[in-house]
């Protein structure tokens, strides 16, 4: 059983429980172990950077810190937090000025950091570490002709990492297909959900969710499937904001990607925490031919 | 005698661990304005905030409201053809205003700063203790809403309603005060 050092993050104990719910079961069912970092702390979103920005890795850091002593490479499944922590960790090994003043810090908490584990982002562990191949294996109730939209924010693919491809990334796509599902084909896939500013500057971001909600219902998306609570939020519970605000009627279900996994391998709808959504997914639950209890 | 610190290299001194290249590298192409999610509510493009910071006009970059409408999506920095990081500019410029005291009206620094001293005190984030430090800037209909949603959250045992604490949160406390040395012992 591979383990690694799980990093929920704050929200998956709050807004996206259900997000860690589906987590869980679907890593169980694919052999792995998420071993949740002990007394973590929140990685800062995009809040710290404007007030200080060692701060802001010195904080991350702590985190990545209680990991490597694991000796696992660290996962989180928020796309925020994987941002933070993967960068954190890159600038640290490349600088080592960087390294000193984090580990200055980070020796009042006992802890040090060398940046050698690797971080990665819960889809990745999926795609490249299981496989596509033995994922297919425990997909037991395909997902036939269920349109899923992968919707892979900006924090997923963004700055780029090692040459990948941030204009057209295709392994949510590919994943989907694994499951049985069809992926749907649309623009703003990788555009940005306005993360904080729906707090900060509120008309501006839900002038992006509407953008993104209508091209993912232009394109005839059952569903859209996210990586991210951040995301997963704004598309979902700020829906009838959008609604509110431009005179739409959009009912278009939000997934995390488990959860949707989750019902192409036969777990239960109730143990991906599927009916906490303030968007109700029933239109998309008659192609997951899951019993809901019993 | 030093040459004059131009407000070009103020603000790339504030990027530090920005991997990008100099802000004077841009060649005004505007891919960053074209590219920008939420160019529409800000009164400066990227690009012509950029031209602004080269051409040393640092009291109207720091008035425009660009900087505070960034949601930090990094689609200009990895499109950018002259390597910029202008995402990270932007948090840098964030950064600056915070430190003059600017944009009091925004709820953008406030957020901020209440995120942080919240995380100083408790470690965790937790939306009830965040809440008051943006709220009162909300204005009343949008106030109503979010109690609304906030009881549909607490109905759908999505919003706890104890706050987490680190265990070792006075050893957190002591890493932070080494960034940061202010404030008394408790």
């Amino acid at each position: 059983m591979k383990q690694y050092a799980y990093y929920p993050g704050c929200s998956l104990e709050s807004l996206a429980v259900s997000y860690n719910l589906a987590n869980m079961e679907v890593s169980r069912k694919l052999g792995l172990e998420l071993s949740e970092i002990e007394d973590w702390n929140c990685c800062g979103a995009t809040a710290y950077f404007p007030v200080d920005e060692f701060l802001a890795y010195t904080l991350v850091a702590r985190n990545l810190a209680k990991g490597e002593k694991m000796g696992l490479d660290f996962v989180t499944p928020c796309s925020g937090c994987y941002k933070n922590a993967y960068f954190t960790n890159a600038y640290l090994q490349q600088d080592p000025d960087l390294a000193d003043h984090i580990n200055s810090a980070l020796e009042e908490d006992n802890l040090h950091i060398e940046g050698t584990s690797k971080v990665k982002h819960l889809i990745e562990v999926f795609v490249y570490d299981v496989g596509l191949e033995e994922i297919s294996k425990k997909i037991t109730h395909p997902l036939q002709g269920l349109r899923v939209a992968p919707y892979y924010g900006c924090q997923l693919v963004r700055p780029r990492k090692n040459g990948e491809d941030v204009e057209n990334p295709r392994f949510f796509e590919d994943l989907l297909s694994t499951i049985g599902a069809e992926p749907v084909e649309y623009y703003s896939k990788t555009h940005c959900c306005g993360g904080s500013l729906i707090v900060t500057n509120r008309i501006a971001a839900l002038d992006m969710i509407n953008k993104l909600l209508q091209d993912a219902v232009k394109s005839k998306a059952d569903v859209i499937a996210t990586t991210c609570p951040m995301c997963n939020v704004n598309l979902e519970v700020y829906q009838g904001y959008v609604n509110r605000e431009f005179g739409t009627d959009y009912s278009v279900p939000v997934m995390y990607f488990t959860q949707i996994m989750g019902l192409a391998m036969g777990i239960k709808p109730n143990l991906l925490g599927i009916g906490k959504e303030l968007v109700s997914g029933a239109t998309m639950m008659s192609f997951a031919k899951v019993k809901e209890s019993g | 005698m030093e040459a004059e610190l131009t407000f070009s290299k103020e603000i790339g001194n504030l990027m530090y661990a920005s991997h990008g290249n100099p802000i004077k590298d841009c060649l005004q192409c505007g891919t960053c304005s074209g590219t920008c999610p939420a160019v529409e509510f800000m009164e400066h493009s990227p690009r012509t905030l950029i031209g602004m910071i080269g051409a040393d006009l640092k009291d109207e970059v720091l008035a425009s409201n660009t900087y505070w409408s960034c949601a930090s999506c990094y689609h200009c920095t990895v499109r950018c053809p002259a390597g910029i990081d202008i995402a990270d500019l932007m948090y840098a410029l964030k950064r600056y205003s915070i430190w003059k005291g600017k944009h009091k009206d925004l709820i953008g620094p406030a957020f901020s700063e209440g995120f942080v001293k919240m995380i100083v005190r408790t470690g965790r984030s937790f939306e009830p203790i965040l809440a008051p430090t943006y709220l009162p800037k909300f204005n009343a209909i949008d106030l109503i809403r979010e109690a609304q949603t906030a009881s549909t959250l607490i109905l759908k045992g999505r919003m706890p309603l104890l706050p987490k604490k680190l265990k070792g949160l006075k050893n957190f406390q002591r890493m932070v005060k080494r960034i940061i040395p202010i404030g008394e012992e408790e």
